[in-house]
């Protein structure tokens, strides 16, 4: 089910949406993911202006295992979800692909950790 | 003798005997008294911002949390170490309030957390820097202020998404949501 114009109303900078997501192999086994908006929510804005949306996001999974700890950041429990930020795993994705925007946002406190995070880690390895 | 005391010393009233520009000394002979020169004024208010950057160094900082009290059904009073204390309704946190035990509201020991239990019994933390971004919106929009600046821009993104290590094909993932948001 696409997102609704509400959904659309309330995306910005922080949003949590779930979406489909290539894996490494460029196959959508990967299958639908949540993942938090990086973009400005000026940009967000602009962005849902256009025919294709295109919002960088960073994912997150329940897979704990596949990359080191020091690249995952728990998501904050005051979002009601499960796993973990995958700090290496970025993505530039479709707004056509989204299917839902989650109903509690990212605080500016927790996209400052989040931000910092990303910035502290190596790049992966090629 | 601190910079605090010096502010509050300096910013008396001048006496009587300052103001008529003269006092009586001990052997009863009368000697003038300068007055304070416009540039002692200056260094008054000086020690006045020291002494009030001081005073909120010494009530503490704005993310530790020093009191909570739940007031049922639905509102709280929360105070902060710098002296900044308010009532608000559990709603501000923008939480699905139905899905928390909000009478298990409490404060983690040292003041840098509160939990509330949700409806499974699973606690539910929030950092104190969080809870006084949702509770002072003074606060909040500082924090956003300060925030902007450190936001990526969209070459910055680019550059992270082309360095992007997708996770390998493999088993699907487990439950993303908590039992009681489900």
């Amino acid at each position: 089910m696409p997102p609704s114009a509400e959904d659309e109303d309330k995306l910005g900078y922080g949003s949590i949406v779930y979406a489909d997501f290539y894996n490494s192999a460029q196959e959508n086994a990967a299958g639908p993911h949540y993942a938090v908006v990086l973009d400005t929510t000026d940009e967000v804005k602009a962005q849902l202006a256009l025919p294709n949306p295109q919002l960088y996001v960073v994912v997150i999974s329940t897979k704990l295992y596949i990359h080191p700890d020091t690249t995952q950041r728990p998501v904050f429990p005051r979002w009601g979800l499960k796993g973990a930020i995958q700090g290496w795993w970025r993505e530039y994705l479709s707004w056509a692909g989204v299917h839902s925007v989650w109903p509690t946002k990212a605080a500016i406190p927790e996209m400052a950790k989040i931000t910092a995070f990303i910035r502290s880690l190596p790049p992966p390895p090629k | 003798m601190t910079a605090f005391s010096r502010g509050i010393t300096t910013t008396r009233p001048p006496t009587a005997e300052a103001k008529s520009g003269a006092r009586t000394s001990g052997g009863g002979k009368t000697v003038s008294v300068k007055r304070f020169p416009a540039v002692a004024k200056k260094w008054v208010v000086v020690a006045s911002h020291s002494a009030t950057k001081e005073m909120n160094l010494m009530r503490g900082s704005p993310t530790e949390i020093s009191g909570l009290r739940f007031m049922p059904p639905a509102r709280f009073v929360i105070c902060f170490a710098d002296g900044y204390s308010v009532p608000r309704d559990v709603a501000v946190f923008e939480m699905p309030v139905d899905r928390l035990r909000w009478e298990t509201l409490k404060l983690v020991p040292g003041g840098k957390a509160i939990t509330v239990n949700d409806t499974d019994g699973e606690p539910v933390e929030l950092d104190a820097e969080t809870v006084r971004y949702y509770v002072d919106p003074a606060y909040a929009k500082r924090l956003e202020a300060e925030h902007a600046s450190q936001q990526f821009t969209r070459s910055e993104l680019e550059q992270l998404v082309a360095a992007s290590a997708p996770h390998p094909p493999g088993e699907p993932e487990g439950d993303f949501i908590r039992a009681a948001w489900r």
